[in-house]
């Protein structure tokens, strides 16, 4: 009797550190939104979002930060873009004429391995690359090595959406005829759903990176003009400001930060209904 | 033919050309061709990605490590690129202890919470938890120092390390508060500690998910206790893939920048407490990268510090994932 | 000995009706045999009876299974200890992931049913359905490397060991090679003098072989119930004779 009331004991116990975890978990999820937001908002002004700094912004005069809002969008358009030309041929290859297990699998290992790879890795790399080519601090620059940050989250998204079409649809494609390009046409098509997921995903982590982007893309208060001109981004800017000595500064950190996490949420949001939305008319 | 070309799917896929022979047109044929090498050859982009940036940044090192052997670089302990002193040690060390500072925090409730999400909750429930957790891992590592700095540098200095200096930190050195702005590992690692915790809850709930529907059955039919089934299970055949969610967790917080080099207060000296200051390896490239042109080996030291991380990132990763993708493969099998 | 009995049971899966108001009382020390065409809700009625459709979601249960006069669906009841009294030989033998000999072990050592002496209990189970001539050299080795007919006779200790008073098997032979099926089945029907057995088969000449009492289900209803000699030489329902002429199902 006593061992069945300790089982029950340990079962409860457990089950309930179980939970406390979860809870804990979502507390603190809570709790960073909540200090962002309350901070963020207390500093937040039109001023900020619709003007690139002023002279003295540093020293807390006026201006706003457009230019590293419009900056980051570039950048992680830019990246998303460039790393879509790379990562829907490569997924496509490996579900048409990737015939051999072994390409497949060690292509996807290699995708995997540079998800690992941490984000500051890829801005040394980037920088080794820019003297390399001779190229400065610039938009293009940090377009490039973002895009090998998103690269394999656009890739292995992807990947894992076609891997969910129906094998039949291959079977019916090919006997009717059609060669491998065109069946890739078909998959693709079939994977649009999936594809604007991924590339919200890796579009969302492109605006967040800033280890990748601190040598690469540079910072300036000018708004962004030239491929070949350094440009400012969020995440970049929140710690810029952050740095500073003077509270109204570190303020503007708190602003920048919660327009930075308000887009993420507005992107990551985008995704989740992009994927329940479109789906409805995919095939499974 | 005509009747199975005018099917719904082949409209609504746009495969079929106008007029097929019995075999594709010379035009056709060749877009097939062309498709096939283009995507073969982004396949060869990508492999030569991943060699190119561990030979770009070992090509890089070579100036420093053409001067200095391993050992020295490595265990030496002091930082004086002006005169020539290039001790990795203390930053290592800093990576080291921040990274498991997070690890001690979050491994168990990452864990639990794993486990809890695949073993007990409704598939509903996860339905609707899955979003969140995306969530978690998409808030960006600079938010996430921001709020290291806003909430949990003031939580250790006003909270945590008084109290640790009235009581664990009087006899038990690693706990004594040697610093009081707040500022240092526990703060870091805490920060870290939240940043990896959705990463190793997603990697246990797949694998736990992944055991036979027989096992649970069995086991339960037999008289277990939920907690005794989810035990049994984890023992027997999700060990190695609760290794592998710990191991992805570490090289995850290994890399991290940002949100460490925010609160972990870069001073370049071996830890002896949680509440010191640190540098970790990647708060060393980041800061320095401005100033490192006029000093010779300056530029390559940086570089050495990337490839170490690069290394020890890769060489965890890959074994992990090798481990679940065996493990889930065996039991879908 | 334990009565076990079944009042108005309904079960729904989603809005499937796949239980329909099943009464009957289950003769105790006796093998009940639970026959039927595929998909009639045999198998769903036997773990209606062990509370294994708790874990999932989508089914709702109605009705009482009265274990000794104490309904099992009672919220007070605990689901683990139900589990106990009634074991389960399912109809794939799963070993599970560790040695011979933990396998049989596993169920002992959770109940602390050993008396400290785990060793003699392993044996004597395996003993009971002829296992332990065969493995008592490799106790330690893993159960998958058995035969799957050696298998489902270790799955039917692990499941004794336990010491159930109702024992459920879910076609037991089913997925086993002819010689280790008769095996199996006079295990089951030389241990009936220690346990009710309810077995679900789909073999009508198997339960002619084992069966004292017989339920035999259409489409989630309970068309005749009886001792299996009534039935199976005059039916009552034309669609049981049907059934059994295999004019049906």
């Amino acid at each position: 009797m006593s061992r069945r009331r300790r089982r029950k004991a340990e079962e409860q116990f457990f089950t309930w550190l179980m939970r406390f975890s979860l809870l804990g978990a979502a507390c603190v999820l809570g709790l960073i939104l909540f200090t962002i937001f309350w901070r963020g908002l207390d500093a937040l002004s039109w001023e900020m979002i619709s003007q690139a700094p002023q002279g003295g912004f540093y020293l807390g005069k006026g201006g706003g930060i457009l230019n590293a809002i419009v900056g980051s969008l570039y950048l992680g358009a830019g990246a998303t873009l460039l790393a879509l030309c790379i990562a829907v041929p490569v997924v496509l290859y490996l579900h048409t004429y990737a015939a051999d297990p072994r390409i497949r699998s060690g292509v996807r290992l290699a995708l995997d391995i540079m998800w690992g790879i941490p984000s500051i890795v890829y801005g040394a790399f980037g920088f080794s690359l820019m003297v390399f080519l001779g190229l400065r601090a610039s938009l293009l620059a940090g377009i490039i090595t973002l895009a090998l940050v998103v690269l394999p989250i656009l890739a292995r998204t992807l990947d894992e959406v076609v891997e969910m079409t129906p094998r039949q649809l291959r079977e019916v494609t090919l006997a009717l005829g059609a060669t491998r390009f065109e069946w890739m046409g078909v998959l693709l098509r079939q994977s649009i759903p999936g594809l604007v997921t991924a590339i919200l995903l890796a579009f969302g982590r492109g605006i967040g990176d800033a280890a990748s982007v601190l040598f690469t893309a540079g910072y300036t208060d000018n708004m962004p003009q030239s491929l070949l001109r350094p440009v400012a981004s969020l995440p970049l800017a929140v710690f810029f400001q952050l740095s500073t000595p003077f509270p109204e500064v570190q303020a503007r950190a708190y602003a920048s930060a919660l327009v930075l996490t308000v887009l993420i949420l507005v992107i990551s949001l985008l995704a989740h209904l992009s994927m329940a939305r479109l789906g409805r008319h995919v095939i499974r | 033919m005509e009747a199975i070309r005018d099917t719904t799917l082949v409209r609504r896929t746009g495969v079929l050309p106008r007029r097929s022979g019995r075999r594709p047109s010379l035009r056709r044929a060749t877009l097939d061709w062309a498709a096939h090498r283009f995507s073969a050859s982004t396949a060869v982009v990508v492999a030569v990605l991943v060699i190119g940036i561990g030979a770009a940044l070992l090509a890089r090192s070579r100036p420093l490590l053409d001067v200095y052997s391993l050992r020295e670089l490595l265990l030496g302990q002091v930082w004086l690129p002006s005169q020539g002193l290039f001790g990795f040690a203390p930053f290592i060390a800093g990576s080291l202890v921040v990274t498991a500072v997070a690890m001690a925090i979050s491994v168990v409730p990452a864990i639990l919470s794993g486990i809890y999400l695949a073993e007990y909750v409704t598939a509903r429930t996860r339905t609707a938890l899955k979003p969140v957790i995306d969530l978690l891992v998409g808030i960006p590592s600079v938010v996430y120092g921001l709020w290291g700095v806003l909430f949990i540098v003031p939580l250790v200095r006003d909270h945590l390390g008084p109290w640790a200096d009235r009581t664990l930190g009087q006899s038990i050195p690693v706990f004594s508060r040697s610093n009081p702005s707040g500022y240092g590992l526990l703060a870091a690692g805490f920060v870290l500690a939240v940043m990896v915790f959705p990463l190793i809850v997603a990697v246990t709930e797949e694998v736990m998910r992944s055991v036979h529907r027989e096992m649970r059955e069995t086991l339960l039919s037999l008289g277990a206790t939920r907690w005794e089934t989810t035990k049994t299970i984890v023992r027997h055949a999700g060990l190695p893939g609760i290794l592998a969610a710990i191991v992805l967790g570490f090289s995850r917080a290994f890399g991290e920048t940002l949100a460490v080099m925010m609160t972990v207060g870069n001073v370049a000296r071996m830890p002896r407490s949680i509440f010191d200051p640190a540098y970790p390896l990647p708060a060393l490239i980041a800061n320095n990268y401005g100033e490192m042109m006029s000093i010779p080996l300056y530029e390559s030291a940086l570089m050495s510090a990337a490839l170490l991380l690069l290394v020890v990132v890769v060489v965890f990763n890959a074994g992990a994932r090798l481990a679940v993708e065996r493990l889930v493969r065996k039991g879908a099998a | 000995m334990p009565s076990l009995s079944i009042h108005n049971l309904n079960v729904w899966y989603g809005a499937q009706h796949a239980i329909k108001d099943i009464s009957v009382d289950i003769p105790p020390r006796q093998i009940t045999a639970v026959i039927g065409p595929s998909g009639c809700g045999k198998s769903t009625l036997l773990k209606s009876l062990n509370r294994l459709l708790d874990l999932n979601e989508r089914v709702r249960v109605e009705g009482q299974v009265l274990l000794d006069g104490d309904n099992i669906y009672a919220v007070d009841q605990d689901a683990t200890e139900i589990r106990t009294r009634i074991g389960l030989l399912a109809q794939k033998p799963f070993p599970l992931p560790m040695s011979i000999f933990d396998n049989v072990a596993y169920g002992p050592r959770i109940h602390g049913l050993a008396n400290g002496n785990i060793q003699a209990v392993v044996q004597s189970q395996l003993e009971s359905v002829g296992l332990w001539e065969e493995v008592k050299d490799r106790l330690s080795a893993p159960a998958s490397g058995l035969s799957v007919g050696q298998q489902q006779r270790l799955c039917l200790a692990r499941t004794l060991a336990v010491q159930p008073e109702v024992l459920l098997c879910d076609e037991s032979t089913a997925s086993l090679d002819p010689i280790s099926a008769r095996g199996v089945e006079s295990l089951i029907r030389n241990i009936k003098t220690h346990y009710t057995v309810i077995m679900v088969t789909h073999d009508i000449d198997q339960a002619r072989r084992v069966a004292d009492y017989v339920l035999f289900m259409w489409l989630g209803e309970l068309i005749e119930h009886g001792p299996a000699q009534q039935f199976f030489t005059a039916p009552a329902q034309p669609l049981s004779q049907a059934y059994l002429a295999r004019e049906v199902g």
